[in-house]
């Protein structure tokens, strides 16, 4: 473990820095659980909650970016700190999207329109699941600086990519069978597509974490870094 | 569930620990103008450097940094034998400037020091017009033989050094009352007039303020095209904009040296990695 800095202001600096990314991880986790259970259940009264959910995380977000380049003028960080704060400030930007999409995710659930088709929903709701998992996951490794639980986290997004495509193919074959739910089922390929973006920035956030312990970027099994 | 299982190199075993002294990097390099081989240095029966070995390559600015105490002056004033006007200073080891052995018996340490120049910490330029303080040096080496090349070198120096417009109409003028940013740059001209291959300095800015600094700083990326240079400084900012290799001391000992953007990025010895994160000084 690292001494403390000589300016013990700079160490509760970086230390405010980490807990609002924290609070901004927890509230993506709760705004995808939220966008999960609005589909599962067709809560439009959720599904909107979830919509203005998303204005707390940008509020999140600009405190983050702020506090940052605060941080970057004034500390002039380097080596592990210098790792740290922009790391952060690229976990910070990718929740962001990942929030933007959960609201995504909401704003199709009221799409749908009370039409409910309860295999697309299923195989929808079981992605959206796995994303949440591994955002928690993915926070848990950002506040222990765990690599390995990171780069874990990186390697479970090929399954949401596995997911998305056979749900992709069902949901074409849907859209040729039943010309009377095409609406419904335009709103679920975008909601579908709103959990391949969300795995994949969460494979970004795992990416960022392996950066700040090593100094290397992480590129899947044949990673030797750069 | 169907999870690949995660294979991460662990790359957190590079950071060398805290009590290894052992030097970390690539100490040498190909195109070496300087090479230092277990350079040992007493002050009396006290060894401030302890056994370094590195080379300085041609055409590179070479960072030296360190906590108060650490030798890096103490290292740089042997690169042109500085120490030897110290009584109770000893230097054992080998240290070469294009091969040749500076401390053999054979040379003589006026040349050389024409030869590594250097540029010290506060101004101190000569109690002489601007003019002189240039001519000086040509004068006294013989590299010129009439007024008409004088003027030149002092021309040539003062545009090299990036104070020419500044002070062509008042070259009679004292050198010592220039602000002390021009005056860092007389001092740097004054260096340069007698055609050095190596430039020392010994934080060159740290009288300096922000633009005086700024200005030094381009003028050594600038002269780097001509000149090899050393430079010991106490900024990490400015080791990180103005170098491209540095070598980290610690009580004496030469810890890590690299490239400036692995050693402020990625340094491999966690004392290194302690000290320019401000967790030690």
């Amino acid at each position: 473990m690292s001494p403390k800095h000589i300016v013990r202001s700079y160490d509760a600096d970086l230390d405010r820095a980490k807990s609002k990314i924290m609070e901004m991880g927890r509230s993506c986790v709760a705004q995808l659980d939220h966008a999960t259970k609005a589909l599962e259940t067709n809560d439009s009264v959720l599904a909107k909650r979830t919509m203005k959910g998303d204005e707390l995380i940008n509020t999140l977000y600009s405190e983050i970016d702020g506090f940052t380049v605060r941080l970057l003028a004034i500390r002039q960080p380097l080596a592990g700190d210098l790792r740290h704060i922009i790391s952060g400030l690229k976990i910070a930007t990718d929740l962001e999207r990942i929030a933007d999409y959960s609201a995504n995710i909401a704003e199709h659930v009221i799409g749908l329109d009370n039409v409910i088709l309860e295999q697309p929903v299923k195989a929808m709701v079981e992605m959206a699941d796995k994303a949440r998992s591994m955002l928690s996951d993915a926070m848990e490794a950002y506040r222990n600086v765990d690599i390995f639980k990171a780069t874990d986290v990186w390697h479970r997004d090929d399954e949401i990519d596995r997911d998305y495509s056979q749900l992709l193919s069902q949901l074409r074959q849907y859209l040729t069978d039943d010309q009377n739910n095409i609406n419904a089922f335009t709103h679920m390929l975008f909601v579908a597509r709103s959990c391949e973006r969300i795995g994949d920035h969460i494979t970004n956030i795992a990416e960022s974490i392996y950066y700040i312990e090593t100094g290397q970027f992480y590129h899947g099994n044949d990673a030797a870094g750069e | 569930m169907n999870v690949q299982p995660a294979e991460a190199p662990d790359n957190r075993a590079t950071l060398v620990d805290r009590e290894n002294r052992n030097t970390v990097g690539e100490a040498f390099v190909d195109n070496a103008r300087m090479s230092c081989r277990h350079v040992d240095v007493y002050y009396g029966d006290k060894q401030a450097i302890n056994g370094v070995s590195l080379d300085i390559g041609c055409n590179e600015v070479i960072a030296m940094i360190g906590p108060s105490g650490c030798g890096k002056s103490t290292f740089l004033r042997c690169l042109n034998r500085m120490n030897d006007t110290i009584d109770i200073c000893r230097v054992t080891g080998q240290i070469t400037l294009d091969g040749k052995d500076i401390y053999s018996k054979a040379i003589d340490v006026v040349p050389l020091r024409a030869q590594v120049g250097m540029v010290f910490q506060k101004p101190n330029p000569f109690s002489k017009s601007i003019y002189d303080n240039i001519a000086y040096g040509p004068r006294i080496h013989g590299l010129v033989n009439n007024k008409a090349e004088t003027d030149e070198i002092v021309e040539t120096s003062l545009q090299k050094a990036g104070l020419w417009e500044e002070v062509k109409d008042r070259l009679d003028e004292p050198g010592t009352g220039l602000s002390g940013g021009q005056q860092q740059r007389l001092c740097i001209a004054r260096t340069i007039a007698v055609s050095p291959d190596v430039i020392l300095m010994d934080e060159p800015c740290s009288a300096l303020d922000p633009i005086a600094t700024a200005v030094i700083e381009d003028l050594i990326d600038e002269l780097r095209e001509q000149f090899t240079i050393a430079i010991v400084t106490h900024s990490m900012q400015q080791a990180s904009r103005v170098s491209q290799r540095t070598a980290f001391f610690h009580l004496g000992d030469l810890i890590e040296i690299g490239s400036t953007s692995q050693i402020f990025t990625q340094p491999r010895h966690k004392l290194t990695e302690d000290y320019i994160t401000g967790r030690f000084g």
